[in-house]
């Protein structure tokens, strides 16, 4: 089954849930519509991911947009 | 539906590991090749740091620095990494914040850069924007029918190069990032004014008196090592945009396009920047020689008479606001001990 991964989006505050095939972060990121130079992906934890870490299915995930701000 | 054990972000094949001393790896840099733990990806950014700043010699024993902090997270990992590296040198660094007056946004980022400040034992300056210029940002603009963006420019501008003539800084130290500086770039060609691409290096000089010449230390580091570097410093920032933040503007579209390039072409950013530095002579070339005047008012610099922040303030308030502006700001230094040569 592929993983579902719930993904808050930053600094939008917006939840959005992403079915992915390989289950990627570089995955999650292009299916959000962006790049891996775009984003900071963090887990639960606060740790960031790198962009070939696998996200399992019900993982949730923050995706801290760089070009943010002022 | 909370997750994060231990095996959370599993790779499929071995975890990446740190390039430098095999620790479990938080940042790829793919133009250098290089998987980085925290630490060693902190040292990386601070690497880059510390050959800005070194270049203009801001790194010398008593040399005077004024960080610009909004309270985001270019400044709080710009702050972080200039404490890291110019500390141990012996140069004084200060830090000062405008409250642009923006109701929740601002009280949001003032409490940041405060905290980022107490944390890493810089001492802070707070200028309400709405007390030195009479109005809050918006209210400015508003009143003198302009868009808040270009008045913000110019106050930010103004109050941070008063604080920095004020202290006798030798340089005010700006978040600027690569990518900022890519999309400023290619905006001015795109508009083929290619004199202000001049003003997009590393440093620009100063004016005794008149103007402080401003450095921006994460030149060569790019946005999304900022904010990374914010977060594995653990340094206090705000997340967050601006209210008055255009919806779609150039430099934002310009960033994504920089970025999808980059992922599918790693370096091509870092070349761009490294090449437009060793340019810049050629654009500094176009400007003429003319240096600016001082304002009538408050004796800052000023392109006619008049500067834009006295002009601005004149026409919103009925006063120009530029000398009462530069007493309150003395004030402010003068309290936190940062005045002239105390500092």
């Amino acid at each position: 089954m592929p993983p579902v991964v719930e993904a808050l989006l930053l600094p939008e505050n917006r939840r959005v849930r992403v079915e992915l095939a390989k289950g990627t972060v570089r995955e999650l990121l292009h299916r959000l519509g962006l790049s891996v130079e775009d984003a900071v992906v963090l887990n639960s934890e606060g740790k960031p991911l790198l962009d070939d870490e696998v996200l399992r299915d019900g993982e949730r995930v923050r995706v801290l947009r760089a070009a943010s701000g002022g | 539906m909370e997750s994060g054990s231990a095996s959370s972000g599993q790779p499929a094949a071995a975890r990446a590991r740190c390039s430098v001393c095999g620790a479990p790896a938080v940042a790829r840099v793919p133009y250098a090749r290089l998987s980085l733990c925290p630490k060693h990806f902190m040292e990386f950014v601070e690497r880059k740091v510390r050959r800005v700043l070194e270049r203009v010699g801001a790194l010398r024993p008593g040399a005077k620095l004024l960080a610009a902090v909004s309270g985001g997270k270019d400044s709080a990992a710009m702050l972080q990494a200039v404490v890291r590296v110019a500390a141990p040198r012996g140069v004084r660094l200060a830090a000062l914040h405008l409250d642009l007056g923006f109701d929740g946004y601002s009280s949001a980022s003032r409490d940041a850069a405060v905290a980022a400040c107490e944390k890493l034992g810089v001492p802070c300056v707070v200028v309400r924007v709405a007390e030195a210029a009479g109005l809050p940002v918006h209210e400015l603009a508003r009143r003198v029918r302009r868009p808040t963006c270009s008045v913000c420019g110019v106050v930010k501008r103004y109050l941070i190069n008063a604080a920095a003539v004020e202290m006798g800084a030798d340089y005010v130290l700006m978040g600027h990032n690569a990518d900022d500086i890519i999309a400023y770039t290619v905006k001015e060609f795109l508009n083929q004014n290619l004199e202000a691409i001049a003003k997009l290096g590393p440093a620009t000089e100063s004016i005794p008196g008149l103007a402080a010449g401003r450095l921006r230390p994460l030149y060569e580091v790019y946005e999304r090592e900022a904010l990374l570097y914010a977060v594995v410093s653990g340094v206090p920032f705000l997340h967050d945009e601006c209210p008055y933040r255009p919806r779609a503007p150039i430099e934002q579209r310009v960033k994504e396009f920089m970025n999808r390039l980059e992922e599918e072409h790693p370096g091509v950013k870092i070349g761009f920047i490294r090449r437009l530095e060793k340019r810049m002579d050629l654009y500094r070339s176009l400007v003429g020689d003319e240096k600016p005047g001082r304002c009538r008012v408050c004796g800052l610099p000023a392109a006619g008479e008049e500067c834009s922040f006295c002009r601005i303030t004149r026409r919103a308030t009925g006063e120009p606001r530029g000398t009462l502006a530069r007493s309150l700001i003395r004030a402010k230094l003068a309290e936190a001990g940062l005045l002239g040569g105390e500092g």
